[in-house]
C-alpha cells in the first residue's frame, strides 16, 4: 500500500468509550496500562481486585471491510471475582454482550467458489451473549511482609502526620506518604508477574439472523518493573457449527497481542504510553468450486497492528483512562484493510462499589 | 470512638493493645504536638499513667483484612475490651491506597 493510500485510510475514525467500576481502585486513581485494551478481542487485565467491574467500548465501521472475523466495534463485558478466599480470589466470572463481525464470503474466497447470493452478501456483525470463567495464578496485592519493610518509614511518617500544626500541613504529609505508599509498596506489587487463563463462550444470539456461536480460549501474562508493564495474550477463537450457516463449521484463528507501557508520572494519576503489537492466523472452511475443475481452497489470513496509545491525560473526568492513540493494521490477502486508525479512548468510573 | 472507665484516683491507668497484622498497622499515642509512635502493640499490658487520666489513640491499618483488641483497665482489673475486625464491618479484604483509621479515646475517671 502507498502512501496516498495509507494517508487516505486514515480518515477511519472511531470512538471507543470504556467505562469502568473498580471497587478498591477508585480512591488510587490508577490507570494500568492493561486496561486498555479491550478484555474481548485482545488483552485481559488481570490485575482487578476482588469485586465487580464493567467496561463497554463501543466503534464505528471498526472492522467493516475486514477478511478476518472477531469481535467488533460494540461490546459491553463484566468482570465478577466473588471469592473472599485466596482460591475465590482467583476465579473471575466473565459476561457480557458483543458484537461478532464476519466478513463477506466474497473478500475470502474467489467467486468461483461461491454462489451468486454468496457472491453479494455483505458481512455481518451481530451480537452476541458471552459468559466465561477464567483462573489467574499470582496476585497482585500487596503483602502484609511488603507493607512491613517499610514500617519505620510509615511510623515516621503517621508521627508526623499526627503533628501536623495545621491542616495544610497536614494535607501536604498525607500527599507525600501516598507518594512513599505508591513509589514503593503499591507500584511494585501492582507489577508482580500474574497469569490469567479462561474460556469465553458464545452462548446464544441477540438477532435471529445470526450465525455466531463459538468459543475464546485464552490466556494473558502481565507482569512489570519499575516503571514499566508488560503484557502478552494469546486468543484461541472456535467456532460452531451453525444450522443457519454450516460453512463456518470450521473457522478458527489464533492471536497474539504483546503490549508494552510505560508509565509517565511517578505518582498517581499516572498517564501511560503504550505500545501494542497484534498478530493473528485466521483459518476458513475448505471450499469446493462450484463448477467442477479448481481444486478445493482453505483460505487463510495473516493480520499484523501496532498500536500507540497516550492514556490519562483526561484526569479530572477519568482516572480509569482516557486516551487516544494510532492504530496501523496490515493485512495479508487483503491489502485494501491496511490502513491508519485514530483511536480516542474515554473511560470514567461510573458504579462506585458492590461490596 | 470515646470509652470511659471509673475507678480509684491514683490508681494506675492500664491498656493492652493487640493489632493483626503488625506488619501494615501504626498506632500513635497522644495528640498534637506531643503524639509519638506507641510500638507496645502485642497485647501486653502497660502503665498510661495515674487516674485520672485522657489518652488518645490513633491507629492506621494499611491493610486489610485488620484486627485490633484494645483492654482498658484500672489497677489489676480490665473493665473494657474493644475488639474490632474490618471483615467483621463487611468491608472488602482488599488493599486501599487510603489506610483505614481508628481514633480512640479513653478516659480513667477517678472517685
Amino acid at each position: 500500500m502507498n502512501i496516498k493510500n495509507r494517508l487516505a485510510s486514515m480518515s477511519v475514525f472511531f470512538l471507543l468509550i470504556t467505562c469502568s467500576c473498580f471497587a478498591q481502585e477508585k480512591q488510587l486513581d490508577i490507570l494500568p496500562g492493561t486496561v486498555l485494551v479491550s478484555p474481548i478481542g485482545g488483552l485481559n487485565d488481570p490485575t482487578e481486585f476482588r469485586g465487580f467491574s464493567i467496561s463497554l467500548q463501543s466503534g464505528t465501521e471498526l472492522t467493516t471491510g475486514a477478511n478476518t472475523f472477531g469481535y467488533s466495534s460494540v461490546s459491553l463485558t463484566g468482570r465478577w471475582i466473588p471469592g473472599s478466599s485466596d482460591f475465590g480470589k482467583s476465579i473471575s466470572i466473565l459476561f457480557g454482550v458483543a458484537d461478532w463481525y464476519t466478513p463477506p464470503l466474497s473478500i475470502v474466497y474467489p467467486s468461483e467458489y461461491l454462489t451468486p447470493s454468496e457472491q453479494n452478501a455483505g458481512s455481518s456483525a451481530v451480537g452476541s451473549i458471552l459468559a466465561g470463567l477464567s483462573y489467574k495464578i499470582g496476585s497482585r496485592l500487596p503483602s502484609n511482609d511488603d507493607w512491613g519493610k517499610y514500617k519505620s518509614q510509615l511510623l515516621d511518617y503517621e508521627v508526623k502526620i499526627a503533628n501536623a500544626p495545621t491542616e495544610i500541613e497536614k494535607n501536604r504529609l498525607i500527599v507525600e506518604r501516598n507518594a512513599f505508599i505508591w513509589t514503593k509498596i503499591l507500584r511494585p506489587s501492582y507489577k508482580k508477574g500474574i497469569l490469567e487463563a479462561g474460556v469465553i463462550a458464545r452462548l446464544s444470539t441477540l438477532a435471529l439472523e445470526t450465525d455466531a456461536e463459538g468459543l475464546d480460549a485464552f490466556e494473558s501474562f502481565a507482569v512489570g518493573a519499575g516503571i514499566f508493564d508488560f503484557i502478552e495474550g494469546i486468543h484461541f477463537y472456535k467456532n460452531f457449527q451453525s444450522l443457519q450457516n454450516p460453512t463456518r463449521e470450521n473457522d478458527w484463528a489464533l492471536t497474539c497481542t504483546l503490549g508494552f507501557f510505560l508509565d509517565l508520572n511517578d505518582v498517581p494519576p499516572v498517564s501511560v504510553l503504550g505500545i501494542v503489537l497484534g498478530a493473528g492466523y485466521y483459518q476458513y472452511p475448505n471450499r469446493s468450486p462450484i463448477l467442477p475443475g479448481p481444486p478445493d481452497i482453505a483460505p487463510y489470513t495473516i493480520r499484523i497492528d501496532g498500536t500507540v496509545f497516550l492514556s490519562g491525560f483526561l484526569r479530572d473526568n477519568a482516572s480509569r483512562g482516557s486516551g487516544i492513540g494510532l492504530k496501523f493494521q496490515y493485512s495479508v490477502n487483503h491489502p485494501l484493510e491496511n490502513q491508519f486508525q485514530l483511536l480516542v479512548i474515554f473511560s470514567s468510573d461510573f458504579l462506585s462499589s458492590i461490596k | 470512638m470515646e470509652y470511659r472507665i471509673t475507678g480509684k484516683k491514683g490508681e494506675a491507668a492500664n491498656v493492652a493493645i493487640s493489632v493483626a497484622p503488625q506488619e501494615s498497622c501504626c498506632i500513635i499515642k497522644g495528640r498534637a504536638p506531643n503524639a509519638a509512635a506507641y510500638t507496645q502493640d502485642s497485647g501486653q499490658v502497660t502503665e498510661l499513667g495515674k487516674v485520672p487520666l485522657t489518652e488518645h489513640f490513633h491507629i492506621v491499618f494499611y491493610n486489610r483484612p485488620w484486627k485490633f483488641q484494645m483492654q482498658i483497665g484500672i489497677g489489676g482489673q480490665f473493665a473494657h475490651s474493644i475488639a474490632d475486625s474490618s471483615e467483621n464491618q463487611g468491608l472488602p479484604s482488599t488493599t486501599i491506597l487510603t489506610p483505614d483509621t481508628a481514633n480512640i479515646t479513653v478516659i480513667f475517671e477517678g472517685v
